[in-house]
C-alpha cells in the first residue's frame, strides 16, 4: 500500500487528536519500511559487490603480494612511487595520455561531420543512424577480432589493399607505434556512432527560425556551422568530452583482443589487468594504479558537475 | 530547400557514412562464409561460400569451446538482466514515489558507481570469491554482472518513473477499480516501455561484458562467449582457425545487431538521456 500523500481535502482539525497522530506515524514508518524493502536489496548488493571491493583494493595496493597468494608483505606507498618513478609507469602515463587524446578528439570531430551529414531529411536517414549508432553497442570483442581480420598483414584486407597500391603491408601488431595507432582507429570507429547520435540529438534542438534568419542574412552552410550551430551545441560538446574521456579511458576489451599482452598499448587500464591477470601477477601494484585510475576518474567527473551546474542553466 | 546539387552532395556523404559503419561488419560476415583455402585470397564475397565455419563452431572440432561458452552467455545473461531489472523496478518505484530521510543518499550512491572503473573491482572479487567457492561458477557472473547493471537501471527508471502522472492511478479508483485493478490498467502499461528500455541495456552489458569473463572462470563451466573467443585467439598461435573465430564473431554480434534494428529508438533514448539538457 503505497500511495503518494494527498493534501487533506479538510483542513485539519486543530485539537490534537492523539489517535488521528498515532495513525500517521504509524503510516509513516510503514511507508519507511516499505522503502527499505523495496531498495534495500539493492543498496545491499552493490555495497557489498562494489563498494566493498572498492574499499578492499586500497588496502591491497600498500602490499607486495601475488594473485592468490595466501601471505602478503606491507610496502606502505611503494607501489604508488613505482608507478610515478619507474619508466614503465612514466610510459603508461604517456600512453594513457595519447590514447585518451587521441580518441576522444577523433571520435568527436569524426562524430560531428557524421551528424552534421545525417542531419537531414534524406530517405533512408532512420537506417543510416541505426547503421552508425550499431557499432557503439556491439561486444568489444567483436569489433577488436573484426578489426584483426582488416589489419592482419597476411590476410587482412587493409594488406591487400596496400599491395595492390604497390605497398607492403606494415605488421601491425609488432611495431609499437603501429600497434597503438591500430586500437586508436578501432575505438574511435566504435564509439564515434555514440557521439554522433547525442550530436544530432543537439542539432535537433536548436529553433529552425535561427537557421533560417542566417540564411536569409546569406549565411552558407560553413558560417552557419561555426556561427549558429557550434555556439548552440556547447553544452553539448562539453557533455560528450566528459563521457568520452571517461569511456576512453576505461577502455580495454579492444586492446586486449588486438593486442594480448600489451605491445605499446599498455593504457592504464589495460596495464591494470595485466599487472594483476598477466605473467606478473602483482596484485599489489596493480590495486595501486586502479586507486589512481579512481581518483583520476573522480576528479574528471567532479568537473563536470560543477561546470553544468554553473553553466547549463542558461537555457 | 536545398538545390539538387546539395541533394548529391548529402546524398554522396550519407553513403561515405554507410560505407564506413557497415563495412568491417559486411566484411567479417563475408569471410565468415569462406573456405579456408580462400581465406588469403584477398576477395572481399567468397567464391564458393560455405557453411563449414559454422558447422565447425555448432557441431565439429570448436564446439565443445563455443555451445557451452554460448550456453553460459546466453543463461548468466538473461538471468541477470531478470533479476536487474525487478530490483531496480522496485528501488526506482520506491524512489519515485515513497518520501524516505536518506533518499539522496541511495541515489547517489548508485549513480557514483557509474564513475568506477569496473577493473578496479575484479581482483578483489577475484579473491573473495576463491575464498567462498563462487569462481567460476553461473551465479559469480550473475552477481556482478547485477551489481554492474543496478545502478544506472535504478537511475534511468527513477527519471522514468518520475514523468508517469500517477494520478492517473487514483482517477481509476475513483471510477471503481480496485488498487490492483488501478495499478495493472493504469500504471503498467505506462511504466512498461521504460523497464522495457532498462532491460535491453542491462542485456548488453551483461551479453558484452569481457572483464568479469575471462577474470572469474577458469572453464567451459561459466566462461561466456567473449572470454571465449579471446582463448580462441590465445590458443591457437600455431594453426589460426581463422574461419571457426569469424563465424563466432558473427554469432556473438548478430543478437545485437538485430535487438539494435528492432529497438534503435528506445536503446538510443536510453543511452543518451540527459545528454543535450546536461
Amino acid at each position: 500500500m503505497a500511495v503518494t500523500p494527498v493534501a487533506p481535502a479538510r483542513p485539519a482539525p486543530r485539537v490534537a487528536d492523539p489517535d488521528r497522530r498515532r495513525r500517521r506515524r504509524s503510516a509513516t514508518s510503514r511507508r519507511h519500511l516499505t522503502f527499505v524493502l523495496l531498495a534495500g536489496p539493492n543498496i545491499a548488493l552493490i555495497l557489498a559487490f562494489i563498494y566493498f571491493p572498492l574499499a578492499s583494493n586500497v588496502y591491497y595496493s600498500l602490499l607486495d603480494w601475488r594473485l592468490g597468494a595466501r601471505t602478503a608483505d606491507v610496502v606502505g606507498l611503494a607501489n604508488y612511487v613505482e608507478l610515478f618513478t619507474s619508466s614503465r609507469g612514466f610510459d603508461v602515463w604517456r600512453v594513457t595520455l595519447i590514447f585518451t587524446l587521441a580518441t576522444v578528439v577523433g571520435s568527436m570531430v569524426l562524430g560531428l561531420l557524421v551528424a552534421l551529414v545525417l542531419d537531414r531529411n534524406l530517405p533512408g536517414k532512420t537506417f543510416a543512424r541505426t547503421a552508425v549508432f550499431a557499432p557503439y553497442v556491439l561486444s568489444g570483442v567483436g569489433v577488436g577480432l573484426i578489426w584483426l581480420f582488416i589489419f592482419d598483414p597476411r590476410i587482412g584486407l587493409l594488406g591487400h589493399v596496400l599491395r595492390a597500391l604497390g605497398q607492403s603491408s606494415p605488421n601491425w601488431f609488432i611495431d609499437p607505434t603501429l600497434a597503438l595507432v591500430m586500437v586508436i582507429v578501432v575505438y574511435v570507429w566504435k564509439n564515434l556512432g555514440y557521439c554522433a547520435v547525442v550530436y544530432l540529438a543537439g542539432l535537433q534542438s536548436i529553433p529552425k527560425d535561427l537557421l533560417e534568419a542566417a540564411q536569409l542574412d546569406g549565411a552558407g552552410p560553413v558560417r552557419q556551422l561555426f556561427s549558429v550551430k557550434l555556439p548552440l551545441l556547447g553544452p553539448t560538446v562539453f557533455f560528450l568530452s566528459v563521457t568520452c574521456i571517461l569511456s576512453s579511458m576505461q577502455a580495454f576489451d579492444i586492446l586486449r583482443i588486438m593486442t594480448p599482452t600489451g605491445n605499446g598499448t599498455n593504457t592504464i587500464i589495460f596495464e591494470i589487468f595485466l599487472q594483476s591477470f598477466g605473467a606478473y601477477q602483482r596484485a599489489g601494484y596493480s590495486a595501486a594504479l586502479a586507486v589512481v585510475l579512481f581518483v583520476v576518474l573522480f576528479v574528471v567527473t567532479a568537473v563536470q558537475l560543477r561546470y553544468v551546474e554553473r553553466k547549463v542553466h542558461y537555457r | 530547400m536545398l538545390t539538387t546539387k546539395q541533394k548529391v552532395w548529402w546524398a554522396l556523404g550519407t553513403v561515405a557514412v554507410l560505407v564506413y559503419a557497415l563495412f568491417p561488419v559486411a566484411a567479417i560476415f563475408a569471410t565468415s562464409f569462406k573456405p579456408s583455402s580462400e581465406l588469403t585470397s584477398g576477395t572481399f564475397l567468397p567464391s564458393s561460400p560455405t557453411l563449414s565455419n559454422y558447422e565447425s563452431i555448432l557441431a565439429g572440432d570448436a564446439q565443445e569451446l563455443f555451445l557451452s561458452s554460448l550456453r553460459n552467455s546466453i543463461g548468466i545473461s538473461v538471468i541477470s538482466t531478470v533479476l536487474a531489472s525487478i530490483l531496480a523496478t522496485l528501488a526506482a518505484y520506491a524512489i519515485a514515489r515513497l518520501d524516505f530521510p536518506g533518499k539522496k543518499l541511495v541515489l547517489m550512491t548508485s549513480l557514483a558507481v557509474s564513475i568506477f572503473p569496473v577493473i578496479s573491482i575484479v581482483t578483489p572479487l577475484f579473491n573473495l570469491w576463491r575464498t567462498i567457492g563462487l569462481y567460476d561458477t553461473w551465479p559469480g557472473l550473475i552477481i556482478p554482472y547485477m551489481s554492474l547493471t543496478l545502478p544506472i537501471s535504478i537511475w534511468t527508471l527513477t527519471a522514468f518513473f518520475r514523468q508517469i502522472p500517477w494520478e492517473l492511478e487514483q482517477a481509476a479508483q475513483v471510477d471503481g477499480a480496485t488498487t490492483y485493478q488501478a495499478f495493472r490498467r493504469a500504471i503498467v502499461p505506462l511504466a512498461a516501455p521504460g523497464v522495457f528500455t532498462t532491460a535491453l541495456i542491462a542485456f548488453f552489458i551483461a551479453w558484452n561484458d569481457f572483464v568479469y569473463g575471462i577474470s572469474l572462470t577458469s572453464t567451459s563451466a561459466a566462461r561466456p562467449v567473449p572470454a571465449a573467443l579471446a582463448f580462441f585467439t590465445g590458443s591457437s598461435q600455431f594453426e589460426e582457425p581463422t574461419g571457426a573465430i569469424s563465424a563466432a564473431a558473427v554469432v556473438v554480434t548478430i543478437p545485437v545487431v538485430v535487438l539494435v534494428l528492432l529497438f534503435q529508438r528506445q536503446i538510443v533514448s536510453g543511452l543518451t538521456q540527459g545528454a543535450v539538457k546536461g
